[in-house]
């Protein structure tokens, strides 16, 4: 764990180098991918699971995977794709074990039914806002694992139609055709916004 | 129907991959239908908002122990997989299940067999799998001439009923064997003589054979046991080669000198073939290189396929003696050539069950009959006739 004599600082090295040195067995060069990494990969599992526990379990088992897996990998990609990636597949495999588990989301504490009154339709009010962002965010939560996952690649991750269809190894088609129903069925759940 | 087909434009539309002319037909669309424009808000306000939203961050200690921890981890799963296959190996090592113990049998079965096998082998092998030199010791047994002249006192018959004997049995599967396999026997003596010359002189005294010296019996008749046919014009040397005579084999030494090896049997094999070809197409073919087995040369085990070349050489055979006898009618071989005649007929008609063989054949021994003054060659061929006319009858 070591810092080796002679590397360049932490954020001179880029991914190649040290993917390079990890796979001869550098482990201080793993941890600094890690470190890289760390936080985006925990923001991407926490918006599939919703659950930092569940989050910090998926986080840390993308790395574990990747290290295992780092002789495989071709350097001149995308280090940050590869751990999308995995980190997608475990999150829905998580999701998916869930299937039956009621979301963290739905155990707080709902705003009142006067509150709601008071709220929809006056989306400037901050308790409206907070209203909607929970609602969205239950919304998200009862999607399916295969339509939340492209919603949160392109609405938190910002990926393009390809960089989905490469992180979740789907076709352009699927991803266009997934994104509009997950779309459909949020409108659906948010329809008392329309009013 | 209309506007869900702008919901897909929509979507499109929020993430940008609308082109030109779609995106100016939704906007057209959106324009006149509020239902679709309220959509298009929502979902831009929702994602718009879903954006914003900010996920609970973990205290900073959180981060700074995250990457030991998934080190931690890692170790922990090394050496739990080190574990877990060094489990694995032994458990396999030490495990046994029926179908490996009944491999294992198996392949230590196979291994001892061929062990004892390759130890009995070489321990026994030449009993086992005597070698060709061994094979060429063996030679098929001859009768002994001398025994059979004092035993019977005249060869004669003994030579002939072993040749009947043989070619009436036909269970027995035996053939004359062709001019070739005869040369080969009949020069045996030769072959004995010529490697006695390598040996040291006291071992190469002349013994002149019994035969010879106590019962000069008939040339025909000698020549009937030793199967080894005349020359055409001088008497031959039917009893043994003069190269015998010197190194003092005879019938009786054959086995006590010194054998051949395998490529000088072969080699002197071409040669007698080639000389015998050369002497048939010149046309001067003998008696002696058509001659009839004896039983003193032995046979070989007969072959189905080899019918068609004794019906030849016994054709042939009888050809050569019927030009010797109408040649020499006065010769002393002549009484052999109505024998070898009488019984390469004989023969030939058992062989070919052809009637006209056996016309034929009577006829000719019917002619040498009233030409034969020797009473005991009469009766030989006279027994001969019967014998092929018993064939007809069958």
């Amino acid at each position: 764990m070591k810092k080796s004599e002679g590397q360049a600082p932490f954020k001179q090295q880029n991914d190649d180098e040290l993917i390079l040195r990890a796979q001869k067995g550098d482990s201080y060069s793993f941890d600094l991918l890690v470190k890289r990494y760390q936080k985006k990969i925990y923001f991407l599992a926490y918006r599939m699971v919703k659950n930092h526990d569940a989050a910090d379990d998926i986080t840390q088992e993308t790395f574990i995977n990747a290290y295992f897996a780092i002789k495989s990998f071709r350097t001149g990609y995308s280090f940050y794709s590869w751990l999308y990636r995995i980190c997608m597949n475990l999150s829905i495999n998580f999701l998916k074990r869930q299937k039956f588990v009621i979301p963290e989301s739905q155990f707080e504490e709902e705003a009142s039914p006067l509150e709601r009154e008071a709220t929809v339709g006056d989306p400037s009010n901050h308790l409206a806002l907070k209203e909607l962002e929970n609602k969205i965010e239950r919304a998200l939560d009862l999607l399916p694992p295969k339509y939340k996952a492209v919603l949160v690649l392109r609405i938190y991750e910002d990926l393009s139609y390809e960089e989905i269809a490469k992180t979740l190894k789907i076709s352009l088609g699927t991803v266009m055709s997934r994104l509009f129903r997950a779309r459909v069925r949020m409108q659906e759940m948010l329809k008392e916004y329309k009013e | 129907m209309k506007c869900e087909r702008f919901d897909k434009l929509i979507s499109l539309f929020l993430d940008g991959r609308l082109d030109q002319d779609k995106e100016r037909e939704l906007k057209e669309h959106l324009s006149e239908c509020e239902r679709c424009a309220k959509k298009l808000a929502l979902l831009e306000s929702v994602e718009g908002r879903a954006r914003k939203i900010e996920a609970k961050e973990p205290p900073q200690e959180y981060w700074d122990n995250f990457a030991s921890r998934v080190r931690g981890k890692i170790i922990e799963r090394e050496e739990k997989s080190f574990a877990f296959g060094l489990k694995k190996a032994l458990q396999s090592i030490f495990s046994f299940s029926p179908l490996k113990i009944k491999v294992a049998a198996g392949l230590v079965s196979v291994v001892l067999v061929f062990i004892i096998g390759k130890l009995y082998v070489d321990y026994r092998g030449e009993e086992i799998f005597p070698s060709k030199t061994v094979v060429q010791k063996e030679r098929p047994p001859q009768l002994d001439i001398t025994k059979i002249e004092k035993k019977k006192g005249f060869p004669i018959e003994d030579g002939r009923r072993g040749i009947e004997s043989i070619s009436e049995k036909p269970e027995m599967k035996k053939e004359p064997p062709t001019a070739v396999q005869r040369e080969e026997k009949t020069t045996l003596p030769k072959k004995v003589g010529g490697e006695k010359e390598v040996l040291p002189k006291e071992d190469k005294a002349p013994v002149q054979p019994k035969v010879s010296e106590e019962t000069p019996a008939p040339a025909y008749i000698t020549d009937l046991s030793t199967g080894v046919p005349p020359a055409t014009e001088k008497p031959p040397e039917l009893i043994v080669s003069p190269k015998a005579d010197q190194a003092g084999a005879g019938v009786e030494k054959k086995d006590e000198g010194p054998q051949e090896t395998k490529i000088q049997v072969q080699e002197e094999k071409v040669s007698e073939e080639k000389e015998l070809s050369r002497k048939r197409e010149a046309g001067k073919l003998t008696p002696k290189d058509v001659s009839l087995p004896s039983p003193t040369t032995g046979f070989r085990p007969y072959s189905a396929d080899d019918t068609l070349t004794q019906v030849n050489e016994l054709r042939r055979t009888i050809q050569v003696w019927k030009a010797y006898i109408e040649e020499n009618p006065t010769d002393s071989l002549t009484n052999q050539g109505y024998l070898q005649v009488a019984m390469s007929y004989y023969l030939l008609a058992k062989l070919s069950q052809d009637t006209t063989v056996i016309s034929e054949g009577s006829k000719v021994i019917e002619e040498y009959l009233d030409q034969i003054e020797d009473r005991k060659v009469k009766e030989e061929l006279g027994g001969k006739l019967k014998k092929i006319k018993a064939l007809r009858q069958r």
